[in-house]
């Protein structure tokens, strides 16, 4: 394995705060990260970074061993870097196929060969039978999963999801887990913003904890949060167990 | 003075909070604690008018108002400080704390809380000119907690206060909190780091994905180990 995504000393400061300050961290090739720490720890700004829709203060972005840090989202997503959003933010007024063939698009030229892309995308998602519907009308938990679809349409490299399983039933969220571990198997990097702790532990292989905009630990998901240091970043520095 | 009853609010289908039932005192400090995703800031934006609920009832001194409009929630007395301040940041300190204070029709009501800001937190005495962007995210947060007592509430609700803030001032700003109840108002606060939140509370309620799983005496969920489970999973 070999690093995919490399930060190095990344900083990026909002008037008189620091939202993420010398972050260095590495994503390998086929793994699924998961980013994880306390509202406010800088997770979004992270993603907005290597995503491109911030710009840092100071330090670089590696993909590829390419410095991507001046680079703009599209040519960002062009050279295998595509996200989800929190809020979804789908064409509402577009078919889902519609809405998957303009992720394809960034792919193929011919609007059929983008079809057809599309069309292996809505299977893998499991929203073939939802192909011809408005996206505004469908269920929340489709939605989410139209959000996913249409970043993987670009064909990534690298996924960016922020909050998919949020909000969603247990059942709804195992289905996400599912659906995450077979873009896995397609060879699609992953990195995922969570909270729900009990789903998305046991899926990532590896978890990095921020908290007031540093790393403050690395490791597998079950050390992670038996470390000191996270327990009393997420119930306070006075709190013992 | 408050009682929520049985409240469910959903975005677009996804539901955040479900059938909380929580109630809050005259001059108590009630903590709402849980991890991310829990349903905190939906409970209290929920409260404020901000989200409408899909079920359930918010008596504030006995009247209902759930699903009324902000602006009226806070001419009734309750402020929100919103999680991530939301403060106007290319405006003075001195005009955010000014438009906390509109709907008061008298220049002298207006004017009035401001000594209490000032004596609560005295480094925004000394910034008045500062643009808010400009402040530390403690400071900020010392900004938006004086603007919202701007309003004179008698039920101030406090959402993550201590988010993105180094420890010594997460410590401050909770004391402030202490202060704000001996003068009178009532806190309601909702909060992540636990520990900290606890020792100034009088009672907590945890929530875990939208729903309550535990409540009682602040001291009493403190010494809960099952609190951890709650957060952590583990």
């Amino acid at each position: 394995m070999s690093a995919l995504l490399k930060t190095e000393a990344l900083t990026v400061r909002f008037g008189g705060i620091l939202a993420n300050a010398d972050i260095s961290i590495g994503v390998e090739e086929g793994e699924i990260l998961g980013l994880i720490g306390p509202n406010g720890a800088g997770k979004s700004t992270l993603f907005n970074l290597v995503a491109g829709t911030y710009r840092p203060t100071s330090g670089r972005i590696r993909f590829e061993g390419r410095d991507i840090t001046r680079l703009p989202p599209a040519v960002r997503c062009k050279l295998g870097i595509a996200r989800t959003f929190q809020v979804v933010k789908s064409f509402e007024t577009m078919s889902v196929l519609e809405n998957v063939v303009v992720g394809a698009l960034v792919r193929h030229v011919s609007t059929r060969a983008a079809r057809e892309e599309a069309y292996r995308v809505l299977d893998v998602t499991g929203l073939m039978r939802r192909a011809e519907a408005n996206a505004r009308d469908l269920t929340p938990p489709e939605k989410r999963r139209l959000e996913v679809a249409r970043a993987l349409a670009t064909q990534p490299k690298l996924l960016l999801l922020d909050e998919v399983l949020t909000g969603l039933t247990p059942a709804e969220a195992q289905k996400g887990v599912e659906l995450v571990r077979k873009i896995r198997q397609l060879g699609v990097t992953v990195v995922m913003v969570e909270h729900v702790m009990e789903v998305v532990m046991p899926l990532v292989d590896r978890a990095i904890v921020l908290d007031l905009g540093r790393v403050l630990v690395e490791g597998a998901p079950q050390a992670v949060v038996r470390d000191p240091k996270v327990i009393q970043a997420y119930l306070g520095d006075r709190y013992h167990a | 003075m408050l009682e929520v009853q049985s409240l469910t609010t959903a975005y677009e289908g996804l539901i955040a909070i479900s059938e909380i039932s929580i109630s809050v005192g005259a001059s108590e400090i009630v903590a709402v604690v849980g991890a991310n995703g829990a349903g905190k800031s939906t409970l209290l934006k929920t409260i404020a008018g901000m989200e409408r609920p899909a079920s359930g009832r918010i008596l504030f001194e006995g009247v209902d108002i759930a699903g009324a409009p902000t602006h009226r929630v806070n001419a009734l007395g309750i402020a929100l400080v919103p999680e991530g301040r939301r403060l106007f940041p290319r405006l003075a300190v001195r005009d955010n704390l000014r438009l906390g204070s509109y709907l008061h029709r008298r220049k002298r009501d207006r004017e009035a809380p401001l000594d209490m800001v000032f004596k609560l937190f005295p480094r925004l005495a000394e910034r008045l000119d500062q643009r808010a962007e400009t402040l530390s995210g403690g400071e900020q947060q010392m900004l938006s907690i004086g603007r919202a007592l701007m309003t004179r509430p008698r039920l101030l609700m406090l959402d993550e206060p201590s988010q993105g803030i180094m420890p010594k001032l997460v410590d401050e700003i909770l004391d402030s909190v202490r202060t704000i109840r001996e003068a009178g108002t009532t806190v309601l606060i909702v909060e992540q780091r636990l520990a900290e939140t606890l020792e100034i509370a009088d009672r907590a309620y945890v929530l875990q994905t939208g729903r309550v799983v535990m409540s009682g005496p602040a001291k009493e969920v403190a010494g809960n180990a099952d609190v951890r489970r709650a957060y952590l999973g583990i």
